[in-house]
């Protein structure tokens, strides 16, 4: 009886999420995974795969998806480790004010940041004024749709989700371990490259797959500060959508997109620390 | 030769005092123990060996020379901590390794260092696995080999069975013991268990509130406490407020007129302590000859504990004055009844006079 209730209340308590997740995202993603396989007048067709296949234009998209996303969980990561470590030797107070600062990317939308970006680093912008007024000449520095313009905009945004798993995995290592390193007689480096680097591993493998997981459907930012070289996996839905009205390609490369992502989700969940990213304690 | 000196080393924060100036010096092969209640400063004075911090006034000395300045990873330490420290991704050899690989130390050393140290702790078979796959007593008994096996000057423990349950505490007592005699190292020892203390050591270091209250042997520490403080730390004690007489007797709270060891202190007239361990208080039965006891007091029984080996009785004196009396538990040895009368005896050597407050000089 008692568990029947309990069940019951349980039901009740996800219900409403439930139902709405079902009516705006599952529905639609099956949507988009059944137009994959439907013709334009409604037969089932596997054209929209096929042409993939032999695509140039696709083969080329999904390699520079995964290059950009690459690239971009590197920089993120040499950004990231060291504000973490940083972060991780502050006393508790003091961290939880400074991680206001690190989380600040997550107050603006990505689409205002893009804008403010541009004014920042365009051909006139903050930084090439600033190097004109200080070396002169005419020679401004290219920050801005190329690949030096999509790493700035997508590391910005990503440097907090690589921050707090490795911050969470510097931070359940005990003070005590560098301590008798030390007095054993190990010096700095030592102590960084054998015990600290070595035990944030689980962190820095959750971060750097989420990073890579969330960089690969990225949209706003490569298109809006990225080059003609520069076009991801979600660019190039958008250019089947609206530009060719091609929708069975369009909705076969959100499928494969989504399958790429699961594939790495599945990565996550396999690694140690990786759970603590999706959610789960310890 | 001293292995460790501190040279009225002190370290205050700000306004607060974690250590008055102390001086302390350790010597070759001794096993001595900072005992002492929570914030008296032993673990300020562990650190300040270690070089985890920097004394506010004095020097500290390592085999000899000056170390004050010196970084915790040039003092040649060894320190095992009560969370034992062990590199968790690392397998038991390699966290024996660990102090060796830094020293530069030729693989096949490394190799017979670790395998004879583990031998020595009685591991010999734990080599390849890692520090969680063993128990909190394993893992501390890797933690000390991983200190031996370098072969620091002296070995820093702070509270290193604290994480242990009893049994195997005392264990780990006795293996400590045996160690330290078999190898002759230097220990310096930390912690607020008593028993502890008075079961390892060859010299206690008594602190209270930042400085050395007293030290001395165990034995000494017990039997010639030399305040209420110690009497009170170290064992359990009866002490009662007293007046010194000038017969050289006291008369105790309850009215009672005892005799006392003499101690310089002591004078006529005036206001002392007076300290009578538990277990020098008899219980005297029928049949009991009590004449040999010159000090005697009648009461009337509140309680009897039997704590296992041993058996506690409470007894009321006069004017709210209750005496312990602990004796050896005996098959047939009757519990008092709460109210019956009782007479309790006792000798003038145990009968400690004490100063009322602070301590004895000398």
């Amino acid at each position: 009886m008692l568990e029947r209730r309990a069940q019951r209340l349980a039901i009740m308590f996800v219900a409403p999420a439930t139902i709405f997740m079902l009516a705006v995202f599952l529905i639609p993603l099956w949507k988009v995974v059944s137009q994959s396989f439907t013709t334009m007048d409604g037969h089932f067709t596997w054209a929209g795969y096929a042409e993939l296949k032999t695509s140039i234009l696709f083969a080329k998209v999904m390699w520079n998806t995964i290059e950009i996303s690459l690239m971009a969980t590197v920089v993120t990561l040499l950004f990231a480790y060291p504000l973490a470590y940083y972060l991780a030797k502050q006393p508790p107070r003091r961290r939880a004010y400074l991680m206001v600062f690190v989380l600040l990317p997550f107050w603006t939308s990505v689409l205002v940041k893009s804008f403010a970006f541009m004014v920042v680093l365009g051909e006139n912008g903050f930084i090439n004024q600033g190097l004109r007024a200080i070396i002169g000449g005419d020679l401004p520095i290219k920050l801005l749709f190329n690949r030096t313009g999509v790493m700035i905009g997508m590391t910005h945004y990503f440097i907090p989700f690589m921050v707090f798993p490795i911050l969470t995995s510097l931070l359940a290592q005990s003070p005590d371990l560098p301590k008798a390193a030390q007095l054993m007689g190990s010096g700095a480096m030592r102590i960084f490259f054998k015990i600290t680097l070595p035990l944030s591993m689980p962190g820095v493998m959750a971060g750097s797959l989420l990073t890579f997981i969330l960089s690969l459907g990225f949209f706003i930012t490569p298109s809006l500060m990225g080059g003609r070289k520069d076009m991801m996996m979600a660019n190039l839905v958008d250019f089947y959508m609206r530009e060719t009205l091609n929708w069975p390609v369009a909705a076969a490369i959100a499928c494969l997109l989504l399958l790429l992502s699961l594939a790495f989700i599945g990565l996550l969940t396999r690694i140690p620390g990786g759970k603590s990213v999706l959610g789960e304690a310890g | 030769m001293a292995m460790v000196g501190l040279q009225r080393a002190g370290k205050r924060y700000g306004d607060v005092v974690a250590l008055h100036e102390v001086d302390l010096s350790v010597e070759e092969g001794e096993f001595v123990t900072l005992l002492g209640p929570s914030g008296s400063g032993k673990t300020t004075m562990l650190n300040l060996i270690a070089g985890m911090i920097a004394p506010t006034t004095g020097q500290i000395f390592i085999a000899g020379k000056d170390a004050t300045n010196t970084p915790p990873n040039k003092r040649g330490l060894g320190m095992v901590f009560q969370n034992y420290a062990l590199m968790p991704h690392m397998t038991i050899f390699e966290n024996v390794a660990f102090p060796l690989r830094v020293r530069k130390t030729p693989e096949e050393e490394i190799k017979k260092k670790v395998a004879h140290v583990l031998n020595l702790v009685h591991l010999p078979q734990v080599a390849n696995r890692k520090p969680r796959e063993l128990s909190g007593g394993q893992q501390q008994r890797v933690a000390l080999a991983r200190c031996i096996v370098y072969n620091p000057t002296i070995i820093l423990m702070d509270e290193p069975l604290g994480a242990l349950d009893k049994k195997l505490r005392e264990q780990m007592q006795l293996e400590l013991k045996r160690i330290h005699t078999e190898l002759k190292i230097t220990m310096l020892y930390v912690t607020h268990d008593q028993e502890e203390a008075l079961t390892m050591s060859d010299r206690i270091v008594l602190l209270n509130d930042g400085r050395i209250e007293q030290m001395g042997p165990p034995e000494e520490m017990y039997f010639k406490p030399r305040s209420v403080f110690a009497a009170d730390f170290l064992g359990s004690s009866n002490i009662w407020d007293a007046t010194i007489e000038s017969d050289g007797g006291a008369t105790i709270k309850s009215g009672d007129k005892v005799k006392i060891k003499s101690e310089a202190f002591a004078k006529p007239g005036a206001k002392a302590k007076i300290m009578v361990r538990p277990e020098n208080i008899n219980v005297i039965r029928q049949g009991d000859d009590e004449s040999r006891f010159e000090n005697r007091v009648s009461g009337k029984a509140i309680d009897t504990l039997i704590l296992g080996g041993v058996i506690k009785h409470y007894v009321q004196l006069a004017n709210d004055t209750v005496i312990i009396s602990q004796e050896l538990t005996r098959s047939g040895r009757r519990s008092l009844t709460p109210g019956q009368d009782v007479r309790l005896a006792w000798r003038p050597d145990d009968t400690l006079p004490l100063p009322a407050t602070g301590k004895m000089e000398g």
